[in-house]
């Protein structure tokens, strides 16, 4: 095969034609974050071959939001092409899924502001980065979420257990454990476990066991197939469905013949926590 | 991380979980009871039930109204109903509207769903692991 303007036998001059994207000083970077974690901050770094030819490289700090609402930085860059962007993480210790990003290349600001295309989007960890070229678009609920095991509320005596999904969560409930304290007056009381939407209830599960008067017994809720309690012990087990809940939902135990002074200790939870970016 | 006690509800929580993540508290809600009280059907907060208000309950297969002091074991009372609190705390973000508190976590101002009547910050009575 013959190069044109290249006689056999001799090596072609190197191109320093440049690639990448052109942008101009009317174009910026647009890095939002979603993040659940307290004391991270995420880092952006690239490098854009300015008209001259000469590589400029640039880097911004970002500190993201820890209620999982979005946060954003501009990054200016001038004129040239735009050869890599790189997104990690500069401090803190987030696990996959506690730390999301994307970068848009974008012009004008505020409500007139337009996305001309997005670089990269995905989940960002003490361990993993997100980079253009080279990464593969995610969105935050495409890759599974972050596994946490949490505890609630320890809730004052004559008040149910109940835990709301957070602002820009979602959850899938792997299990749930607390115990019930009875008081010494003389009922049955008997635990459910209920799903609502802040309003609603759409799910309810009952132990299906009594727990009578000055008895501490703790309850395990887990998805399962099996309901059971324990026959010289103090578990019991409740059945739950795989499910997922949306941000506002709450999981809260309902106690059948609850009394005033009956008193439930803080829940623990193991749960998928997904952001919705 | 700070132990709280939330002054609406008296729940008790650590404001940063131990994974290192905010934890929004938001109360429950609280328990009603349906009673006949001097003639008048009403219902009152379970604390506040009296042994001569009357109460219905399952006893067997019947349906029975009983003196709240002479109920059986093996009575189910029916006709509970929970409503929200109206001093409810929600920390979670509001998406529109909601109350602004300063972060306790972050230092900064934020949009909580219903401040409620705050927080108090406590000794946390757990024991610590540690050396």
């Amino acid at each position: 095969m013959s190069i044109p303007g290249v006689r056999p036998g001799e090596k072609p001059a190197p191109i320093f034609a440049a690639s990448g994207l052109y942008v101009t000083a009317d174009d910026a970077l647009l890095l939002t974050s979603h993040n659940s974690v307290a004391g991270v901050a995420i880092a952006i770094g690239g490098r854009v071959l300015d008209p001259t030819g000469r590589p400029v490289p640039f880097s911004e700090r970002h500190v993201p939001n820890t209620d999982r609402t979005a946060a954003t930085s501009l990054i200016r860059l001038g004129d040239g092409w735009l050869q890599s962007v790189s997104v990690g993480v500069a401090s803190g210790t987030p696990i996959f899924g506690q730390s999301y990003v994307r970068v848009d290349v974008v012009r004008g600001g505020g409500a007139g502001q337009t996305v001309l295309g997005t670089l990269l989007e995905g989940n960002v960890s003490a361990t993993m980065r997100q980079a253009w070229p080279g990464s593969i678009l995610h969105g935050p609920l495409e890759r599974g979420g972050a596994l946490r095991a949490l505890t609630g509320t320890d809730p004052a005596a004559n008040t149910e257990i109940s835990e709301t999904v957070p602002t820009g969560a979602r959850w899938r409930l792997l299990s749930m454990r607390f115990a019930l304290v009875t008081d010494a007056n003389a009922a049955n009381r008997e635990v459910a476990i209920t799903f609502d939407n802040g309003t609603t209830v759409y799910f309810e599960a009952a132990s299906g066991a009594n727990q009578a008067a000055s008895l501490t017994r703790q309850y395990t809720a887990a998805v399962t197939n099996v309901r059971g309690a324990a026959a010289t012990g103090t578990g019991i087990l409740i059945p739950l469905p795989d499910l997922v809940l949306l941000a506002g939902h709450r999981i809260a135990t309902v106690t059948t013949n609850r009394q005033a002074g009956d008193n439930y200790g803080a829940p623990l939870l193991l749960v998928e926590e997904s952001l919705e970016g | 991380m700070a132990r709280v006690r939330c002054n609406s509800c008296q729940g008790e929580y650590d404001d940063v979980s131990e994974d290192g993540v905010p934890y929004f508290h938001a109360c429950p809600p609280v328990l009603r009871v349906r009673v006949t009280r001097d003639g008048q059907a009403q219902t009152v907060d379970l604390a506040d039930v009296r042994p001569t208000d009357t109460v219905l309950v399952r006893r067997g297969d019947q349906e029975l109204e009983v003196p709240a002091g002479e109920l059986q074991r093996d009575d189910v009372r029916v006709g509970d109903v929970t409503r929200e609190r109206a001093d409810r705390r929600d920390e979670n973000t509001a998406r529109v509207g909601g109350d602004e508190e300063l972060d306790r976590t972050t230092g900064r101002r934020r949009k909580l769903r219903a401040r409620g009547r705050g927080v108090t910050e406590i000794a946390d009575p757990r024991p610590r692991s540690g050396v």
